[in-house]
């Protein structure tokens, strides 16, 4: 159909990379600035499919939910478990609910 | 790879008598090596043979069953503890390894359950998020694990004999990983391991041909899971002094490298790998006084090379150390008449959708 899939793909990373920047420069001034601050980034993948994979404001809606549960365990549940929340709602999403909240249920091609 | 003209040849554990003589003086070489090594060398071959046994475990799951798994810290770290504390409570060694085994490959079917209807980059997450889940938990059980004020592994004790010095100890690990080897080699050539093919080769294709895939899936996590585990007790053993920090990401990564190095599919590419990581970052640190202050300096400059490497053998060498050795013997085998055409894949496993 004539798309530059090697130009577009390209574009694409270059777009994320984008994002994450700036949601790494809202980042800095509430968080300490160290070269390990990339593991947050892993906390994108929560977020991500909690709001399900290819819906956007499931991605905004994730990481509201994900944020909120991590505050709220981390007040109510004994210490230690708000660092795996993100983690487990992970896993409960995975395996009760694939697609995330807003994701379609795509067929897949044999 | 010779030419094979029947299913029991296609079905042997060696190609011909051969191969088993070349296996068997490899072997004796190997547990010849810590009586000609200095002690620094026999403690660096230690780890050798430990990551092999580790990276066995996510070859038979990534290299042959075709599920990515970025949780093998944590199968390491369960191990490792399992061996530690029971042995704590005074059961003896022999009974102890293959219960850290058991104990890592029940977390491995554990992790299936909910793992198994995803495949490539979301069981690579949910394995990802098993990990830290596995690691906070190793931290906040301070009463069994001691948390991070570190477990004390106690010494090996095999019937009345102390494994007290370097040199045994490498020779007890060269002892466990031949086993293991020879446990793998035997499951693949089984019809489980054909099974484990099939399912990396084309899942649908293996579930139309009749093949559980479920449970086969769950299967191959155990028993990668399972060698993980064995492979933690002896590293705990190894390091002596464990805390839950040393069972990072960092090390899971540490063995997609190795697998992806050593050659996806081939259970030589394991022992390639292992010694690759291991060396790597002696090669690194023998360099650093060669590289300018301002690289040389850098604490990320380890991963960095690592990740570096991670990606250029995926881009360039996807058959990895291995592939890149029977090509060398291939060449040599046909000298004067090797071409660009002559090495071509006859099979194209690997090549179809594995993530």
């Amino acid at each position: 159909m004539g798309i530059p899939i090697k130009r577009v793909s390209t574009l694409i990373w270059a777009m994320s990379a984008a994002v994450a920047a700036i949601a790494g420069v809202l980042l800095a001034p509430v968080t300490f600035i160290h070269s390990h601050l990339g593991f947050i980034g892993i906390k994108a993948f929560p977020a991500a499919v909690l709001g399900g994979f290819g819906s956007m404001p499931g991605a905004v809606v994730g990481g509201l939910i994900l944020g909120v549960c991590e505050s709220l365990a981390g007040f109510y549940l004994p210490e230690g478990v708000k660092d795996v929340t993100a983690y487990v709602l992970l896993l409960a999403v995975l395996a009760f609910r694939p697609q995330g909240l807003f994701g379609q249920t795509a067929a897949k091609k044999v | 790879m010779a030419l094979r003209t029947s299913y029991a040849q296609d079905f042997a554990w060696f190609d011909g008598p051969g191969s088993l003589a070349r296996i068997v003086a490899l072997i004796a070489a190997a547990a010849a090596l810590p009586f000609v090594l200095g002690e620094y060398y026999v403690s660096q071959l230690t780890f050798v043979w430990i990551y092999a046994i580790a990276g066995l475990g996510l070859m038979i799951l990534i290299g042959y069953t075709g599920l990515v798994s970025f949780g093998q810290a944590a199968f390491l770290a369960l191990g490792a503890y399992a061996a530690g504390i029971l042995q704590d409570r005074g059961v003896p060694f022999i009974v102890a390894l293959p219960a850290a085994g058991a104990v890592a490959a029940a977390a491995g079917v554990a992790i299936a359950v909910p793992a198994l209807r995803m495949t490539g980059l979301f069981l690579a997450i949910a394995t990802l998020a098993f990990a830290f889940i596995v690691n906070e938990a190793l931290t906040r059980f301070s009463g069994l694990t001691r948390g991070n004020m570190g477990f004390m592994m106690p010494d090996i004790v095999i019937a009345g004999l102390k494994i007290d010095s370097e040199r045994k100890f490498n020779l007890l690990c060269l002892t466990i990983l031949v086993l293991c080897m020879i446990g793998a080699a035997n499951l693949l050539r089984s019809p489980v391991g054909r099974a484990f093919i099939a399912i990396r080769d084309s899942r649908i294709a293996a579930q139309s041909m009749g093949i559980p895939v479920a449970r086969y899936q769950t299967l191959s996590f155990a028993i990668g899971a399972g060698l993980t585990g064995i492979a933690g007790a002896l590293f705990g053993h190894k390091l002596t002094f464990i805390m839950p920090e040393q069972f990072d990401i960092n090390v899971s990564i540490e063995m997609l490298t190795l697998v992806v190095v050593g050659g996806l599919g081939s259970l030589h590419g394991v022992i390639f790998g292992a010694a690759f990581v291991i060396l790597l970052p002696q090669l690194i640190s023998a360099a650093k006084p060669l590289l300018p202050a301002v690289i040389a300096g850098q604490t990320g400059l380890q991963a960095a090379v690592f990740g570096g490497i991670l990606i250029l053998f995926i881009m360039l060498e996807p058959g990895g150390l291995y592939g890149r050795w029977l090509r060398m013997k291939q060449y040599l085998a046909e000298f004067p008449f090797y071409g660009a055409a002559t090495f071509q894949k006859q099979r194209s496993f690997l090549r179809s959708e594995r993530w």
